[in-house]
């Protein structure tokens, strides 16, 4: 298990003195620190790693970084399981395990590999075609396309990782911490300015990792080693490893992805796995690089065809050699290093073939040195092989770039592709700057900035790394200065040369006839063929966004780093066109993938909404009470005792309050103090009522309409003194009512001299309720509560056991009752002392259950019935309406349709049989047995059952409902089933004239 | 489930450090704290408003002023918080003035310690630098899912003003916001 | 997610915002508006492309709202006030 038959014996940026052991597919294997896994298994000889996704056929890497297409795999096990990482992007770690998806038994017998055997039936869109009838088989024919081409698992257990979110502002941000990213970090950095600079590797240095440059004479990664330390002793620079630039959004904000912990085991000492950053960032430069092109023949998925720049980079940075025998298959100059490097790793090179007619001397000179021979204007035209690749085909091209003449075979276990470079835009294109197509290079370029960011370097086509170094420096001080720094740019060290990247193009390798059947794959993560998307032009789907999903290309989990451009190109060349005519698809944040852990952050489990608790949470939480969610809010909802369920503590504490008298925790109605020279006539204009004549001490009921002129909400004004009212909402309308009052005095009435805070926080609330409230007040208070001093809808400031206390005359139960406010930390003084003193009147303490079943009792709305579809008439408010004053939503209360007499009206149901609950959102009819549809006449808007009344109740809303009392109708549920006979009534079942209240 | 009472025992939680917490909280109480509201522009205001504090209102967007055992912080234009160690009489403002004792309206908590910066960038959405947020800067904004104002005392102390019923939500977050460097609920 | 300036407490995040609507809508005269004036201002809005007036509140800030003069198209946000400001064309 030592032996890696891949590795070099020395070189590399690994450290063979840590070994880590690591099992890929149940197998142990030993790789080192500094490895990927992708290094680790090339290292270990490993070249089978996947089966791609449609086909199942047999797969090997292609890549080194996040450009990697074939090789995602299952990574960790049990709660921690990710699906679909690419073995580039992992860190070896000790006992790492990962597995290889997408097969089934396994990687070297995989039964959905006969799809590769069959894929004549397997064209693009055949999905869409075969199983698109009939469609209520669909969820079928998905289980079964699910099971054979899929991706990774999903974990089932849940993440027990946490993940954290940043939000971060600077001057500079550069994105990349390549050569360029590195040089405009020295220039943002001497300004003063603050600058994140970030990179999605373990290390900074970029393109420098893989290759043998020299910087000042030393190796890259020695200079990339100094330069990094020099930044991190500037104290207003960050550096960000293992962090990627994921997305770039309006105004600046970029969204940053940092691998805190990704490279362990496990998290250590509570550290995030992930942490978002989301930075505001004056100014943006790009150095994001380039990514190699593949070139398009017959078979060219074949494990151990791959990109050169990757062969290169695993030989030089890991000392792990992608096989023994190797082809370079060019069509630019850029591969003629990258074969030397191969050669001097202990590679044999058999021979460059190039797709270009003439060569000029600097690469002519490299190959000449590493005595490798050169095959200009050849090309490979097909690949052989099976689990891994074992010869090449290679033919001359004519002036047409069409393969004619003598093919040979050239035996090898790797071939290197080099199809040009392409700049990684993304970042680019998802700021909305424009593209422009760069003939030259081939590629696609940056053109028009529409954010405040610069590129630089080789994500802007500067391949040359005297070119990326001097644009870096240039770009950092360019965007240190915008940010309001005065700088110059950094001194740029002398370095290498390197080639000139001019491609010849040709984007698909015609077959000969003799090859013919050889799949030439444009992307190979989503397993689509030049062919495939020939059929797409051929069917129609020219627009490059039809192209995209009608074949999926590019829709993988690698965005189509290395296969866009390759299939625009051939596109372009269906619709004889210029690839400029053709377009790019959209680029989409994120670049790479963020778990979605990452992405709740902080904001998961019972902390993806706020919670708000009362004064006495605890008390109720103490007396074994469960709690409802109201609006934000959590609200005991009663007080089970002696084994009752919920229900009967329900009916025994409501019957009780009828009878006696208990007490409630209203803290969570919202309050909003009014205050100001206008405060009355701001009122006036909000509520449907007039309060000109409400006195001070006095409270009065009010109801809002909105603009439109349906009901908004309805709630108690209070006159606390000449010019300060206090006004409550109910609990979950509070925060829309307090944000409508503002607009309106902001923008509508800036003239009116009102203030408003909400104080819902700052007054707690006790109801008292019950024949016997009057009796235990008056035990902890010396005021006069008689009727004559605080009479029904009267208002007293007075003492309840030491405590100053507003004490309001109202009732939502409909009993003799009070409300109490309180400063919150008084509030358990209260409670207590009305639970002591209210001993010989059996007080008891009641919930939210109870209270709605109090208030259905007596006909009172709340959220069911104020569900913005209701006319203040409707809900029986019609006499409160004031003809004298003008207020929001009179006007458009008066429309015909607002006013006819047949619209829903508020009325009371009761069972037929006095019996059978009526299921809440039942719908009104006359018969369930009609011919449909059925015409709908009302909904039922709450019910419970009564305990004071002995049978179940409802309220609802009904067509003309209140000249209908008496009528039989059915109330049916389609959601229950239900359909329950009944009998429309007065919606007010208690005391219907009030004298209760006012007792 | 809701599940937020456990991490108001006071305790130490999370990362161990050599250095200890990297964030200490503590709840401040006895403090009185008026809403004040009222017109700049109607000299009576400020004039009765400078005499009952001791201290003119500061008036730059999210400003504070210290002196007397008070500290004023600016909310918004004409709305400021008036904190203090000893009662103030809500009517010393004049008759122009809307003031509401929120004292018990408002949890204020004491955060402190080294990481305190990065603890509060994990959910507040401003530029808290040092250079951009100091002793003296105070500001009404988000902490998470709340509402809340930030008000720096010193360079790693700051004040925390939020929503009294928030207040186990917000010890709940900061535990598990703070986990990563090591949080202190000292006892109340 | 944009950056507004808040003309009262500066440049703050759009997450501490709620958008109030369309700035451009003139409500109806509470005494005098006619029916056929509250229709218009509750149910009729224009879909510029391009420059928009709209309201944003500063919910998570200073409570106040805002008028914000945004290109609809590119975000640009091209001046900022008060309500009854009148905002700057950014054509200077």
């Amino acid at each position: 298990m030592n032996h890696q038959p891949f590795r070099k014996p020395t070189g590399g940026n690994i450290d063979r003195s840590q070994p880590l052991t690591f099992t890929f597919d149940g197998k142990v294997y030993q790789g080192y620190s500094g490895d990927t896994l992708a290094s680790a298994l090339m290292a270990n000889g490993v070249k089978l790693l996947a089966r791609s996704f449609k086909y199942h056929r047999p797969r090997g890497l292609t890549g080194y970084g996040v450009e990697e297409s074939n090789v995602l795999v299952q990574l960790r096990t049990g709660a921690r399981s990710e699906p679909n990482i690419p073995a580039t992007q992992v860190e070896l770690y000790e006992g790492l395990v990962a597995e290889s998806q997408n097969r089934w038994p396994s990687l070297h017998f995989d039964i959905g590999a006969v799809n590769s055997k069959l894929s004549g039936l397997f064209p693009s869109g055949f999905y869409y075609k075969t199983f698109m009838w009939p469609a209520k088989f669909w969820p079928f024919y998905e289980h079964a396309i699910r099971h054979i081409a899929g991706m990774g698992k999903s974990p089932t257990l849940e993440d027990p990782d946490s993940y954290a979110h940043n939000y971060r502002h600077c001057d500079v941000l550069i994105a990349g911490g390549g050569p360029a990213g590195l040089m405009a970090a020295l220039s943002a950095g001497q300004s003063g300015a603050r600058v994140i600079l970030c990179d999605e590797n373990a290390d900074f240095g970029g393109m420098l990792r893989g290759r043998r440059d020299t910087i000042r004479g030393k190796p890259g990664p020695e200079w990339v080693a100094d330069t990094a330390a020099r930044l991190a002793a500037m104290k207003n620079v960050r550096l960000l490893r293992r962090t990627t630039a994921a997305g770039y959004y309006d105004h600046n904000l970029i969204v940053l992805d940092e691998r805190v912990a990704d490279h362990k085991a496990t998290p250590e000492n509570h550290e995030p796995r992930h942490r978002i950053w989301h930075v505001r960032a004056k100014e943006v430069v790009l150095a994001t690089g380039s990514i190699e092109r593949p070139l398009v023949f017959a078979d060219n998925d074949r494990p151990g065809v791959m990109l050169t720049s990757a062969a290169q980079a695993y030989a030089n940075a890991h000392g792990a050699l992608a096989g023994r025998r190797a082809v370079i298959f060019t069509n630019n100059a850029s591969a003629y290093a990258a074969a030397a490097d191969l050669k001097a790793a202990g590679i044999e090179v058999q021979a460059i073939v190039d797709l270009r007619d003439s060569l000029e001397a600097p690469e002519l000179k490299i190959a000449a040195n590493a005595n490798i021979g050169v095959l200009n204007r050849h090309v490979v035209v097909a690949a052989h092989g099976a689990k891994s690749v074992h010869s090449v085909t290679v033919m001359p091209v004519d002036s047409n770039t069409t393969p004619v003449g003598e093919a040979q075979e050239i035996l090898c276990d790797v071939v290197c592709l080099s199809g040009g470079w392409t700049p990684s835009v993304h970042l680019f294109s998802q700021s909305r700057g424009k593209l422009c197509y760069d003939e030259t290079l081939s590629a696609f370029v940056p053109d028009k900035s529409f954010q405040r960011e610069r590129s630089a370097g080789a994500c802007q086509g500067a391949f040359q790394l005297d070119a990326c170094l001097h644009e870096g420096a240039k770009a950092g001080a360019q965007a240190a200065v915008a940010a309001g720094f005065a700088t110059t740019a950094a001194d740029v060290p002398r370095c290498s040369a390197d080639a000139v990247v001019k491609p010849r193009l040709l984007w698909a390798i015609p077959a000969p006839d003799h090859l013919h059947g050889g799949k030439q794959f444009v992307d190979l993560q989503n397993d689509v063929t030049a062919a495939d998307v020939g059929l797409a032009y051929q069917e129609g789907y020219h627009s490059v966004e039809h192209l995209k999903r009608y074949t999926t290309l590019g829709m993988g989990t690698d965005q189509g780093r290395t296969s866009n451009v390759n299939g625009l190109a051939i596109m372009a060349g269906h619709r004889a066109e210029a690839i400029t005519a053709v377009g790019t698809t959209t680029f989409r944040q994120p670049f790479t993938p963020i778990p979605m852990g990452a992405v709740a952050g902080l904001n998961a489990h019972d902390h993806v909404a706020p919670v708000r608790t009362t004064p006495l949470h605890h008390w109720h939480e103490s007396l074994g009470s469960p709690f409802a969610p109201t609006g934000q809010w959590l609200r005991a909802q009663g007080y089970p005792k002696d084994g009752e369920t919920l229900e009967q503590a329900t009916m025994r504490e409501a019957k009780h309050v009828r009878e006696k008298v208990g007490i409630v925790d209203v803290s969570t109605l919202g309050k909003i103090d009014v205050q100001g020279p206008d405060a009355l006539e701001f009122l006036n204009r909000v509520y449907i009522n007039s309060f000109s004549n409400l006195a001070v001490g006095k409270c009065r009921y009010g109801v809002m309409l909105r603009e439109d002129g349906l009901v908004d909400d309805d709630g108690v004004v209070t006159r606390l003194a000449e010019n300060r009212y206090m006004i409550t909402t109910t609990t979950t309308h509070a925060s829309a009512v307090m944000n409508r009052l503002e607009y309106l005095l902001d923008v509508d009435w800036p003239s009116l001299n009102v203030h408003l805070l909400s104080v819902t926080d700052d007054w707690s609330g006790i109801a008292i309720a019950g024949p016997h409230s009057r009796t235990v007040l008056t035990k902890v208070t010396s005021a006069d509560l008689s009727n004559s001093a605080v009479p029904f809808m009267g208002y007293a400031e007075i003492d309840i056991d030491g405590v100053p206390v507003r004490l309001f005359r109202i009732s939502f139960s409909g009993e003799l009752a009070y409300e109490i406010n309180m400063a919150p930390n008084a509030t358990r003084t209260v409670w207590d002392a009305l639970l002591k003193a209210g001993a010989n009147q059996e007080i008891i303490p009641y919930g939210l259950e109870a209270m709605n079943v109090l208030r259905i009792e007596k006909g009172h709305v709340v959220g069911g019935e104020l569900n913005g579809r209701t006319t203040a008439d409707g809900l029986g408010f019609g006499k409160m309406i004031s003809t004298k004053k003008a207020f929001v939503g009179k006007v458009p209360a008066r429309r015909a349709g607002l006013t006819r007499d047949d619209i829903h009206q508020l009325v009371g149901l009761v069972p037929t049989d006095e019996k059978t609950r009526i299921p809440r959102g039942a719908q009104l009819i006359a018969d369930p047995k009609a011919t449909k549809p059925v015409a709908m006449q009302g909904e039922v808007t709450s019910q419970c059952m009564s305990p004071n009344l002995g049978h179940p109740i409802a309220l609802a809303l009904l067509n003309g409902g209140r000249a209908r009392h008496g009528e039989t109708l059915k109330a049916h549920s389609p959601i229950t089933g239900q359909t329950v006979t009944v009998t429309v009534t007065n919606p007010i079942f208690i005391d219907p004239q009030g004298e209760r209240l006012r007792g | 489930m809701v599940d937020l009472t456990l991490s108001l025992a006071p305790g130490t939680y999370g990362a161990e450090n050599r250095e200890g917490p990297g964030v200490t909280v503590s709840q401040r109480h006895g403090l009185h704290i008026l809403h004040l509201a009222g017109d700049l522009s109607d000299t009576d205001f400020p004039t009765a408003a400078r005499h009952a504090l001791g201290l003119p209102l500061p008036q730059l967007a999210g400003e504070t002023r210290d002196g007397h055992g008070v500290r004023v912080l600016w909310l918004a234009p004409n709305r400021w918080l008036v904190v203090s160690g000893h009662k103030l009489e809500t009517d010393a403002f004049g008759e122009k003035a809307s003031v509401n004792d929120v004292g018990q309206g408002r949890s204020v908590l004491r955060l402190s310690g080294r990481s305190v910066r990065d603890l509060l960038c994990k959910g507040c959405p401003i530029d808290l630098d040092p250079q951009s947020f100091s002793a003296g800067h105070a500001a009404a904004t988000l902490l998470g899912h709340l509402n809340v104002v930030i008000d720096c005392i010193a360079d790693d102390v700051f004040d925390l003003y939020v929503t009294r019923s928030f207040d186990h939500f917000i010890h709940d977050w900061l535990v598990r916001a703070g986990k990563e460097f090591g949080v202190r609920i000292s006892a109340a | 997610m944009l950056e507004i300036n808040c003309p009262y407490c500066g440049k703050r995040a759009q997450k501490e915002f709620t958008y109030a609507g369309d700035a451009g809508a003139e409500r109806p005269n509470l005494e005098t508006g006619t029916n056929q004036d509250w229709f218009e201002f509750v149910y009729l809005r224009n879909n510029p492309r391009g420059l928009h007036d709209e309201l944003w509140h500063h919910s998570a800030g200073c409570r106040r709202l805002i008028k914000v003069r945004r290109d609809v198209v590119t975000h640009e946000i091209i001046d900022t006030g008060a309500p009854s400001d009148s905002l700057s064309t950014g054509a200077s």
